[in-house]
């Protein structure tokens, strides 16, 4: 990532000084305003949904959860202990049901309980996981892009979710078995 | 039918809650706390990420970007159209929206870019944004890696779409 960032920025920033070397400044403090903008409207997701994060794990559903989801979490991930199972489940839920924002939450949560157990510079094999699960946007119904259809006046806005479907498996099953044939597992 | 979705399962947690004889209250108030440290926690990441992205914009980079893959992207089946939507996705689910609509009231929502453009929208992540932040509350630095995979993957899924959007 450092890599990658630093030589990004260093090379748009060349770019822009032979072009426009005035708004070299003005463009990354208008980045810095946006991630206040962005800062400000996943804070208020993230306070409802942690809100309510927390009434699902007082009530223990994220238990049920977890047992539910447990075959599957054993499938993908290994050998993991209950907490990090329940944060994950919570994170599988919000990604089918589409509400990706509220996944975040309980993805870093997930993340740095994994670190807590087994600290290293580099991701393990269920870490790496975990960022290949919420890259692939899992979903049934993606409300927000049939939304935007919607409104663009589209004929059949729904149209999408049959191939949405079919390209997230088979996306999923790709990634999933480039994740377990590049990394490890921990063998316990 | 997705509209009920949501409010159901808000519902649904409360009502569990209440049978369960939790403080759904206090359980609340404390979980909404916490946002504050989660903010906290990624919002240095974000501005990392958001600066470069717009400064990647405004520079120009993106199209010099765009025009140097599309010939190679043309003969894998994917539109030049759709370039700067992959890439600007990648960076933020936000920003990728945004480019989506665009697309949608430029080419028409039921065109093949507007079907490409929806699937692509549908089907994957910010990888940039993600690894990012779920990184963040962890010392881990060396994840080029899963990018990698991620993005490949994402890639792949990306060919797959423009192919079966020529038939729905």
């Amino acid at each position: 990532m450092n890599i990658l960032w630093t030589t990004l920025l260093i090379i748009s920033i060349i770019l822009l000084i032979i072009n426009q070397p005035n708004s070299v400044f003005s463009a990354l403090i208008g980045g810095g305003e946006k991630s206040i903008t962005l800062a400000l409207k996943l804070w208020a997701i993230y306070a409802v949904w942690l809100g309510l994060l927390k009434l699902v794990e007082t009530s223990e559903l994220d238990k049920k959860l977890a047992r539910f989801f447990s075959p599957l979490l054993r499938f993908l991930f290994g050998d993991i202990n209950n907490n990090i199972k329940n944060q994950l489940s919570i994170n599988l839920t919000g990604n089918i049901f589409g509400i990706g924002n509220a996944s975040v939450p309980s993805g870093i949560e997930a993340m740095y309980l994994m670190y807590k157990e087994q600290p290293s510079r580099s991701p393990t094999f269920a870490m790496s996981m975990l960022i290949l699960i919420n890259s692939c946007n899992l979903q049934i119904i993606p409300s927000t892009i049939i939304g935007l259809r919607m409104l663009s006046g589209s004929q059949n806005p729904a149209s999408i979710i049959f191939p949405s479907i079919i390209v997230s498996i088979i996306s999923l099953v790709i990634g999933i078995t480039l994740v377990k044939l590049f990394y490890k597992r921990i063998k316990r | 039918m997705s509209a009920y979705l949501l409010p159901a399962l808000i519902v649904f947690i409360l009502l569990y809650s209440v049978y369960k004889k939790t403080n759904a209250y206090k359980g609340f108030t404390d979980g909404a706390k916490s946002s504050f440290d989660l903010i906290l926690t990624i919002f240095p990441y974000l501005v990392a990420i958001l600066m470069l992205f717009e400064i990647y914009t405004i520079s120009n980079l993106n199209v010099a970007f765009s025009s140097f893959f599309a010939p190679f992207l043309g003969f894998l089946g994917i539109p030049k159209e759709l370039i700067e939507l992959i890439v600007i996705k990648n960076f933020s689910g936000a920003g990728g929206l945004a480019m989506l609509e665009n697309l949608l009231v430029t080419y028409g929502a039921d065109s093949y870019i507007g079907r490409c453009a929806s699937v692509i929208a549908a089907t994957s992540e910010a990888v940039f944004f993600i690894s990012v932040i779920y990184f963040s509350k962890t010392k881990i630095e060396k994840y080029g890696k899963i990018i990698a995979i991620a993005l490949f993957t994402n890639f792949i899924s990306i060919i797959i779409t423009c192919q079966i959007c020529k038939f729905i």
